[in-house]
């Protein structure tokens, strides 16, 4: 088959393009067209970098420069394959991996419940603040309208707190 | 503390109290929580390990604010007595088989309990009879806290309580529900529940955790988002849908009753007869057959054996507990025999 770029040399590279919503299109190129065109492809060695064989959520953690934590020494791409963090810090060291990667986990990327009892005060009048909140809705429901008036009054003071 | 004197008794978890009790065996919460500047223990060479444990074991037995823990190291521990501890939903299978420094602290009723170097530094854990998410939640908080105050938690700003793994980042917490669903499953509708706990992100496992097959109509329901959402919120996910399935069992088990109590009563009686009667029978049948016994005192068609009198045989017929009385290592025959001898002692069948 000769290659459907320049239709001269025989076809070596052969890939299958899947764009979101589409079909699947096949498309066979030869060595110096792949090349052109930006196709890269690894030697065995470095195929064997691929998450596939590790952790099956390693699909999930998208590529990204490597990095090493200079606190436990774990690399990116060690991180990427079994998806196990090595110390605290390798979650600000591997930011750009793990916030898409909590997003496709939960659904989430911030946390907004309790923090520990050494925290700094502005964590602890956010968790109490969120508390208190979840505490007035619960009262609306129950047609507690007094008591609910009451934790309001509570927010209200709370986060003048805040800004005062 | 002896793990002798733990093996008598059955926790508090089992002693068929609480709400829904008939249906709703257990609820639990478990909290993942590492130690700031330390690494984590997939980073952790033996000699880490070894100074984490000392350092979370010293502020274990130091705290005066939680129901009193006493620890167990898993190195004095033989196969067996790790296997009893699984068993008894004290440790996780992942921590029985490590090697290395780890234990756990437990309290006497057994309703609080700390692994310490499990997948993270700690994991606490709360469990109570029947359904009491509220319960069990402010206990497993209050316990948090007690500890939070001793020990510098890994804790970020934005993304929470930092875990070895991802997917147990934020709160930290597991929420889990163990359910008797007899009829659900005589009556094929389980598949149902599964698809609806599937759509709020739930996940359903078997009555030991993670890969483990649902035995004897038990399964154990557990969220799977700890990010983004408040432990209260989590707490709330359970109320809301748990009470759902409850009256799902409850509503089959009365059709049952109506439509074919003959049968049901045959299926009930028969699983009696082969309890009390039989020489040899594997853990499979064992849960098999006092499911169906479970179900039978629950519709007041079998009065011969009470809730707990059940409850402790699911425990007491497991391999751990069945060799730690026997007080040795048995063979698989021989445990089916020695398993076959308690039901019928236990039954009053001699």
């Amino acid at each position: 088959m000769l290659c459907q770029i320049c239709n001269k040399a025989q076809a070596t590279v052969h890939l299958t393009e899947v764009a979101q919503n589409k079909l699947a299109r096949d498309l066979h190129v030869c060595d110096d067209c792949a090349r052109a065109n930006g196709v890269g492809y690894k030697t065995s060695l470095q195929a064997q970098d691929a998450p596939a064989k590790g952790n099956p959520l390693g699909k999930l953690v998208k590529e990204a420069p490597e990095v090493t934590c200079p606190a436990c020494g774990l690399a990116y791409s060690e991180f990427r394959q079994k998806v196990r963090a090595g110390c605290e810090k390798d979650y600000e060291v591997f930011r750009e991996g793990i916030v898409p990667l909590l997003q496709k986990i939960h659904g989430a990327t911030k946390h907004i419940g309790k923090v520990p009892p050494d925290a700094g005060d502005t964590l602890q009048r956010e968790r109490r603040l969120r508390e208190l909140e979840r505490e007035m809705e619960d009262l609306v429901k129950r047609e507690q309208y007094e008591k609910a008036a009451r934790v309001r009054d509570d927010i209200r003071k709370l986060k003048e707190e805040k800004s005062g | 503390m002896k793990i002798d004197d733990l093996a008598k008794e059955t926790g508090e978890w089992l002693r068929g109290t609480g709400a829904e009790s008939d249906i709703v065996i257990s609820t639990r919460i478990r909290l993942a929580r590492n130690v700031s500047a330390f690494p984590f223990l997939t980073r952790a060479d033996a000699k880490e390990r070894a100074r984490v444990e000392a350092f979370v074991r010293g502020k274990i037995e130091g705290n005066r604010t939680t129901p009193k823990l006493g620890y167990l190291a898993l190195g004095d521990l033989s196969a067996v007595e790790r296997m009893l501890l699984v068993e008894r939903h004290l440790i996780s299978r992942e921590l029985a088989a490590s090697k290395g420094d780890g234990g756990v602290a437990i309290a006497k009723d057994e309703s609080v309990s700390v692994m310490v170097n499990e997948e993270d530094h700690l994991r606490i854990q709360v469990i109570h009879s029947g359904f009491q998410p509220s319960e069990t939640w402010e206990q497993a908080s209050a316990v948090d806290d007690g500890l939070g105050k001793k020990i510098p938690f890994a804790f970020h700003p934005e993304f929470g309580f930092l875990t070895a793994c991802p997917t147990n980042v934020g709160t930290g917490m597991r929420i889990s529900v163990l359910l008797h669903l007899p009829a659900l499953v005589l009556t094929k509708q389980i598949e149902k529940v599964f698809h609806a706990l599937e759509r709020i992100t739930f996940t359903v496992r078997g009555l030991y955790g993670e890969g483990t097959q649902a035995s004897g109509d038990f399964y154990q329901i557990s969220n799977r988002v700890t990010l983004g959402k408040a432990e209260e919120d989590l707490v709330g996910d359970m109320k809301n849908v748990v009470p759902e399935i409850v009256r799902f069992e409850r509503t089959w088990r009365e059709r049952l009753l109506k439509e074919n109590k003959v049968k049901l009563e045959d299926r009930i009686w028969r699983a009696w007869a082969v309890l009390t009667n039989a020489r040899s029978i594997s853990s499979e049948e064992t849960l098999e057959y006092l499911s169906f016994v479970r179900l039978g005192v629950h519709l007041g068609l079998l009065d011969r054996v009470d809730t707990k009198g059940v409850n402790e045989l699911f425990l007491f017929t497991q391999p751990g507990h069945l060799q730690k009385s026997s007080g040795k290592v048995l063979e698989a025959d021989e445990r089916d025999a020695a398993r076959a001898d308690l039901i019928r002692r236990r039954l009053g069948a001699g």
